[in-house]
This record gives structure tokens, C-alpha cells and sequence, in this order.
């Protein structure tokens, strides 16, 4: 027994060494969620879903807003709708020890959707099983529990990495792909028709709608919040309103009821360039990133004018 | 509680420090931590179903002593039908309600009747297709005189729940595995590193080539419209070896946690993917199924005594009822008649029955005609896979008619990405190993045993790392829905 047990311990003992080895390589090459978990707690948090995570860039609103530090902590529209998982994940990222933050609430109609026989039953939400549900420590580094629990890729693509992915320091989230016309266009139409099957599949969910308040109310006491709905291709629009007709009425609503400034940038979509429709390219994050600093800028100063 | 789970590696040490260091004095002791963990391995899925094991368990332990006490024909007969009957019952309740009730509304239909059975919205408890054929086999056994009953209800109880093999088999005889049972444990230094060599085997299959195979066959089988021939042989052979990688993972598995624990099981598999002919192929595949089959099914009804006509009907209700006992639909059914009429032809065209185990693989490398042989015989199994393996019928003939076009001859989607090339590869490693090692129990028994220490440590700590870095997403074995 005795040499049994120490053969599978020494066994045992190489094994966690080599693998613990591997897990200290993970990086910002690793995936598209990762590093967001192996950053301390932040104050400003930029939130939502991919749009938001690759769209929103915190490093031009830092430089354009003195004095703030934003993160991107936005996911995934399936992973980071707004319910119980994500809010339990945005309380831990959030740094309380200051009440003067500022955090854009990314929305569109899909993050207040959900599929499902009941789209207000929080205990079916797709997300409940994801890794943000799965990952219940999001400010350590390395980050064993997210490569063990949420991690769903190969771990040899740690070692050998070669993601189209950059996750940056501040969470923002680059796609280094160079992307030809013909293949935007190949995107667009996928994306399209991904989107019309979901039209079928979800519904407005109004237990989400009610974490989206939820969450407002609670980083409110942390700071200024606002809302911001991204620039798409006006062919995803046309699909997003026939999912929520009304969904513009419902964010004024909010913004209204809650005294938040409500941002709509797809007046202009057609003047940005997109990978795939909905998730806009680097040159057009900048420029919307900017957008977006003008405009909690005038309400700084007081001129905010609603949209 | 999955084998390949974060709760089962602490579930595991914890039960084996237990076993084998708090209770190693009596027999008793040993017996109730293999029961308590047994039901808390059960449990952990769903506790509500347990009820289910133990009254299967408290039928067939006192129908046995009940057995024991009468030499009356009638009344033995009587105790037989009773626990066939409840066993069948649960079976048929759980699993093939449904099936039953769509099927006769759909006949009826047919002949201007209709009729709405109400459908059950069951679960399928987990394992109940092997724990009910493993006490259903003691009955039997005990009502043909062939073991005696057993007045220990504990290591009755054990046999029937032992969680290395409670939910996916191998399905154990009481003649083999109850009267281990009966018998303190020691610890056997030699048993325990087969059992641990066999487990990373069974780790292996499962993570690397099962998991992986089961991404690109999910993707193929949900979208077989969209692909080419080509690819759509590719995935039935990525799935030949997905379910052989699960289910003998699985086994190799349990076999391996058995031997840890100082027990011994029968070997579940010998190398199918070898075999030349069909008669060949069922002795290596799934052998306690099959073994069970013949035991108590083929050879009751006269196995091959009766001459040929007895015997194809004989072997064509054995096929079918395994068909059956796989799951309830139609695709089962048809998948066992492709196994029936490719076995039929193997038993009246081969000129040795005999010609099993040992015909093909004497030499270091098979001759072209055997070689050819044993090609033959993968074609047809992993035909008859796409059968199993699809939603439905119809699924499954759309699937034959898509591969059978001109694509088939198109290269293959997929065969540029790396992880279906890292995949290949693994497959082909497998099958070199198995190869090498198909003569044993199981792969790595003898594997490098000749070999130098540090040289077949560092190949099972390299193992473990391809374990590691190349396991794919977490995934439910196959025959758990069985």
C-alpha cells in the first residue's frame, strides 16, 4: 500500500506541477474572457455584451474624461445579459470604496431577451450555466477556477495560442483580423440570418428588464450611470425591432424613472464599418468611443441633451 | 457523479482512504462503505431514484432465498415470472412507455381509429437498463440451481449497486462478482497499478478520443444537410470511434476503480475495431451485453440446436431485443437488423465459427486478406452506427442517401483544422497501442512492462498530460441513457 500510495503521490505531485505550469501561461491570447477575471476589482466598468466589448474602448475614454479609469467588463449577449449571474459578477469586479465612478450600461433588445418556454424564469437563463456563472472569483491571477470551470477550449491552445483575440489590460477586447469586403458582407448575411432564427426563439423577458433596473440602482450609489445603446448595421436594426418594437420607449422609460442618461448611437450606423454586422471594427470603436466621451463630457458640464 | 468529473477525483480518494484505512478489518465494514458510497455515487444524480435500486435489489435477494426453500416447480416458476415481471415492469414503465403508446396510436390511426394514450413525462433513471439485467441474472441463475442464494443482504445489496460499474456496466454475474462480496479485501500492490494503468487507459479513450470526436459528430449529425458525403462518412467514423472511445473508456474505468478496491470484473471489450467478421465482433463488443444475451435469451430459446432456420430466429429475437434494451426507437431496431443480416451472412458464408478471438491476430501485422477483412467489417459496423446514432429514421436514411453522392469523393469539410488533425492522430496512436497490446485484458497491461522504470513512467505521466492538454469539453458518457 505504502508504495503504492507514494508512487501516486509523487505521480500526482509532477502531474499538478506541470499543469499549474501550463495554467501560468494563460494570457490575454488565451480567450476573449480570461484577463477580465485576473484584474483586480474596478471602478468604472463599461458593461453589456460583445458589442460592447469590442466597441467600447476604455483607453479613449480615459484619455478624453479626467480622472476615470474604465474597464470593460462586457461579455457575451448569452454569457451577459442582464440577470442574476451577471449582476452577481459585476458585484464582485465592483471596487465599493468609491462613490464617484462613472458606468455605461450598454443595452439593445437581445441582453433583456430571453429563449426558453418561460423568458422570466431566472433559473432557466441560458447564462445560469456559463463560465460567469461557473467563475465565483473574478480578481485573481492566475485564475485556476475560471481555466478549470469556464475555460471550454483545448489547453494546449494556451501554450500554442494563436487566437485572432487581444484582450487588453482595461478589458477591451480587439479582433486582429484583416477582414476583406466580401467577407464583411459573407458576416453580414450570417449574421442576419443567425438573428432571424433567434427572432423565432426569444422574447422580451420582463425579469431581465428588471435586473437591468436592478443593476442601474446599484451602481448608482457608486456613481453615474449611463445607458448606451451601440451602433449596428441598419439591417440587424430592422431585425432587433421586430424582436422590440418599443425598445427605445422602454430604455426612455428607464432613463426617465431612474435619472439616467440614455445615449442611442445608431442615428449614424451607416457611417461605421462592422466586422460582421453588429460588432464594429477598431477604427469605428474609436470613433463611437469618443462619441460616447463627448457625451458624459456635456452632461458633466450640465448640457446633457437626451437622446 | 461522472467519472471524468472534479467530484468524482475527491469522491474517489476519499472512499478508497476509507475502504481501505478505516475499515479494513472485517468484511462488514468494507462492504458498508461500498454500499454507502455506492448510494451516495447514485444519489448525487438523483437521490429520489434510488428507491428504485433498492427495492430491485430487496425483490431478487428474497425471491433467491425464497427460491432456495422450495423444490415445488410451480412455486419456483412462479417466483421466477414474478421478478421478470417487476424488473421488466420498471423497464418498461421508465424507458419504454412512450414509445409503446406513440406506436400504437400511430396503428390504430392507421386503421381509422383514433386514439390519445397520455404519455408519461419520465426521467430514465440512470443505470436501470444494466443494475435490472444484473439482478434479473441472479434470479435466474439461482432458479436454474446455478449459484446458490445468498442470505447476505449486504454484499447483495453491493452487487447490485458497486458504483464503478452501477450506471454503465459491465453488467456482472452474482457467479462471479456477489461472492467477491463474501470475501475480506486486501490490498494486492499489483492489482491496484493494472487498476490504476487500466483507469488512465479508460481516461484517455473517453477525454481524448470520445470528447473530441463527439464535437465534430454533434456538429455533423445536426447539420448533415448542409455536408458532403464526404463529410458525412467522416463523421459515422468519427462516431465509430467516439462510442467505442466512451463506452470502453467507461469500462476500462470501472474495471481499473473495481481492481483498486480489490475486486475483479470480466473484460467488457477485446479490441472490436479488430475483429474480421461479425460473429467476431459481437464476442469483442460490449461482451457482458452480448454473454447476457446468449446466457439467458439465445440458449433458452435453443441457440443453434435446432438447425438453421431455429437458429436464425433465434439470433435475429437476440439482435432485436438488444436493439430494444438500447433505447426506444426505431433506429435501435434498425440498427440491430443491419447487425442480424451482416451476422447471418457471417455465420452461413464462414467455413470456421471457431475463426473468433485468436484467427486474425497471431501475426505482428495482419495479412491483406485479413487486413481486408477487418476493414470490411469497421465499413459495415460504422454504417450500421449512423443508424444508431441519428435522430430518427428518417434522419438516418437522409443521412445514407446525402453520403451516397458524388461529394463522397469531395475532400471532407473540417480536415484542415487542427484539433480534427490533432484528433486522427490521437485515434491512430489508440488503435497502435490497442494493437500492441490486444492479446491482454486491456491495452496498457504489458504495455512497456519490459521497459526500463523511468521510461514507462514518463510515458504514463505523458499520457496524462495528453489527458490534460488535448481533453476536450466535459461530457456525459453514451450509455448513461441506456
Amino acid at each position: 500500500m505504502r508504495q503504492y500510495l507514494v508512487k501516486i503521490v509523487i505521480l500526482s505531485i509532477v502531474v499538478a506541477s506541470s499543469i499549474s505550469l501550463v495554467f501560468f501561461q494563460a494570457d490575454e491570447k488565451t480567450d476573449a474572457f480570461y484577463k477580465r477575471f485576473t484584474t483586480p476589482k474596478q471602478s468604472s466598468l463599461i458593461l453589456g455584451s460583445s458589442r460592447a466589448a469590442q466597441g467600447v474602448m476604455p483607453s479613449v475614454l480615459n484619455k478624453e474624461l479626467d480622472n476615470t479609469a474604465f474597464y470593460n467588463y462586457s461579455f457575451t449577449f448569452n454569457t451577459s445579459p442582464y440577470g442574476p449571474t451577471y449582476f452577481n459578477s459585476i458585484d464582485k469586479k465592483l471596487d465599493k470604496t468609491t462613490n464617484k465612478n462613472k458606468f455605461i450600461i450598454t443595452v439593445d433588445p437581445w441582453v433583456i431577451s430571453s429563449c426558453g418556454a418561460n423568458p422570466n424564469d431566472s433559473l432557466l437563463f441560458e447564462e445560469t450555466e456559463s463560465f460567469i456563472a461557473k467563475t465565483s472569483k473574478v480578481n485573481q491571477n492566475p485564475n485556476f477556477l475560471y481555466l478549470i470551470k469556464g475555460y471550454d477550449d483545448l489547453y494546449v491552445k494556451i501554450l500554442f495560442n494563436k487566437s485572432p483575440y487581444v484582450l487588453h489590460d482595461d478589458g477591451w477586447l480587439e479582433v486582429k483580423v484583416d477582414v476583406t469586403d466580401k467577407q464583411m458582407r459573407e458576416s453580414l448575411i450570417k449574421t442576419e440570418t443567425d438573428y432571424i432564427k433567434k427572432l423565432s426563439e426569444y422574447r422580451f423577458s420582463q425579469a431581465r428588464l428588471s435586473y437591468l433596473t436592478k443593476t442601474i440602482q446599484y451602481l448608482q450609489k457608486h456613481g453615474t450611470v449611463y445607458l448606451v445603446r451601440l451602433p449596428i448595421h441598419p439591417k440587424i436594426q430592422v431585425i432587433e425591432t421586430q424582436l422590440m418594437p418599443d425598445f427605445d420607449k422602454k430604455m426612455l422609460k428607464i432613463s426617465n424613472q431612474l435619472s439616467v442618461n440614455y445615449f442611442n448611437l445608431q442615428y449614424d450606423s451607416l457611417k461605421h464599418v462592422y466586422n460582421d454586422g453588429q460588432h464594429l471594427k477598431v477604427t469605428s470603436a474609436e470613433i463611437v468611443s469618443e462619441q460616447i466621451a463627448d457625451l458624459i463630457k456635456q452632461d458633466i458640464k450640465g448640457t446633457t441633451a437626451k437622446n | 457523479m461522472l467519472f471524468n468529473s472534479i467530484e468524482f477525483a475527491i469522491f474517489l480518494p476519499l472512499v478508497f482512504a476509507v475502504y481501505w484505512f478505516v475499515a479494513p478489518k472485517s468484511v462488514f465494514l468494507q462492504n458498508l462503505v461500498i454500499l454507502i458510497s455506492s448510494y451516495f455515487f447514485y444519489a448525487w444524480w438523483d437521490w429520489k431514484f434510488l428507491g428504485l435500486i433498492i427495492f430491485s435489489s430487496s425483490l431478487d435477494f428474497y425471491i433467491g432465498r425464497t427460491l432456495s426453500k422450495t423444490d415445488k416447480l410451480s412455486q419456483r416458476k412462479l417466483l421466477l415470472y414474478i421478478s421478470i415481471v417487476c424488473n421488466i415492469a420498471l423497464l418498461g414503465i421508465f424507458k419504454y412507455y412512450n414509445f409503446f403508446a406513440e406506436n400504437f396510436s400511430t396503428a390504430f390511426r392507421f386503421f381509422g381509429y383514433s386514439i390519445d394514450p397520455d404519455r408519461l413525462n419520465l426521467i430514465l433513471p440512470l443505470g436501470i437498463s444494466f443494475y435490472t439485467f444484473q439482478t434479473l441474472s441472479y434470479t435466474i441463475d439461482v432458479y436454474n440451481k446455478k449459484i446458490r442464494p445468498t442470505n447476505d443482504i449486504l454484499s447483495f445489496f453491493c452487487f447490485v449497486s458497486f458504483f464503478p460499474q452501477l450506471v454503465a456496466g459491465p453488467i456482472e454475474r452474482a457467479s462471479s462478482l456477489l461472492f467477491q462480496f463474501t470475501d475480506k479485501k486486501t490490498f494486492n500492490y499489483q492489482k491496484a497499478v493494472d487498476g490504476s494503468r487500466q483507469m488512465l487507459w479508460g481516461f484517455f479513450k473517453k477525454i481524448v478520443i470520445a470528447d473530441n470526436c463527439a464535437y465534430y459528430v454533434n456538429i455533423i449529425f445536426s447539420e448533415s444537410d448542409q455536408f458532403s458525403g464526404s463529410t458525412l462518412a467522416l463523421g459515422a467514423i468519427l462516431f465509430a470511434f467516439q462510442i467505442y472511445g466512451d463506452f470502453s473508456g467507461y469500462s476500462d474505468i470501472a474495471i481499473g476503480i473495481a481492481k483498486l478496491f480489490g475486486f475483479e470484473f470480466k473484460q467488457n471489450f477485446a479490441f472490436p475495431y479488430f475483429a474480421k467478421n461479425s460473429v467476431e465482433f459481437w464476442r469483442r463488443w460490449h461482451i457482458s451485453l452480448t454473454s447476457w444475451f446468449r446466457d439467458y435469451v439465445y440458449i433458452p430459446l435453443g441457440g443453434s440446436k435446432g438447425g438453421y432456420k431455429k437458429t436464425v430466429r433465434n439470433v435475429f429475437v437476440v439482435f432485436i431485443i438488444s436493439g430494444f434494451w438500447h433505447g426506444a426507437n426505431w433506429t435501435f431496431i434498425i440498427w440491430a437488423i443491419i447487425h442480424f443480416l451482416f451476422y447471418l451472412t457471417t455465420i452461413r458464408y464462414i467455413k470456421s465459427r471457431n475463426a473468433t478471438l485468436e484467427g486474425n491476430i497471431i501475426d505482428k501485422y495482419p495479412k491483406l486478406k485479413k487486413a481486408l477483412n477487418i476493414l470490411f467489417t469497421f465499413a459495415v459496423v460504422t454504417f450500421a452506427w449512423i443508424f444508431f446514432r441519428a435522430e430518427n429514421v428518417q434522419h438516418a436514411f437522409n443521412y445514407v442517401s446525402e453520403m451516397v453522392t458524388a461529394s463522397f469523393f469531395s475532400i471532407p469539410s473540417f480536415l484542415f483544422e487542427e484539433r480534427l488533425q490533432f484528433v486522427l492522430f490521437f485515434v491512430g496512436f489508440q488503435m497502435l497501442i490497442e494493437w500492441k497490446g490486444r492479446f491482454n485484458n486491456h491495452a496498457l497491461e504489458l504495455f512497456l512492462i519490459q521497459e526500463p522504470k523511468y521510461f514507462r513512467y514518463g510515458f504514463y505521466y505523458g499520457l496524462i498530460m495528453i489527458i490534460f492538454l488535448f481533453g476536450s469539453q466535459q461530457q456525459e458518457f453514451i450509455y448513461f441513457q441506456f
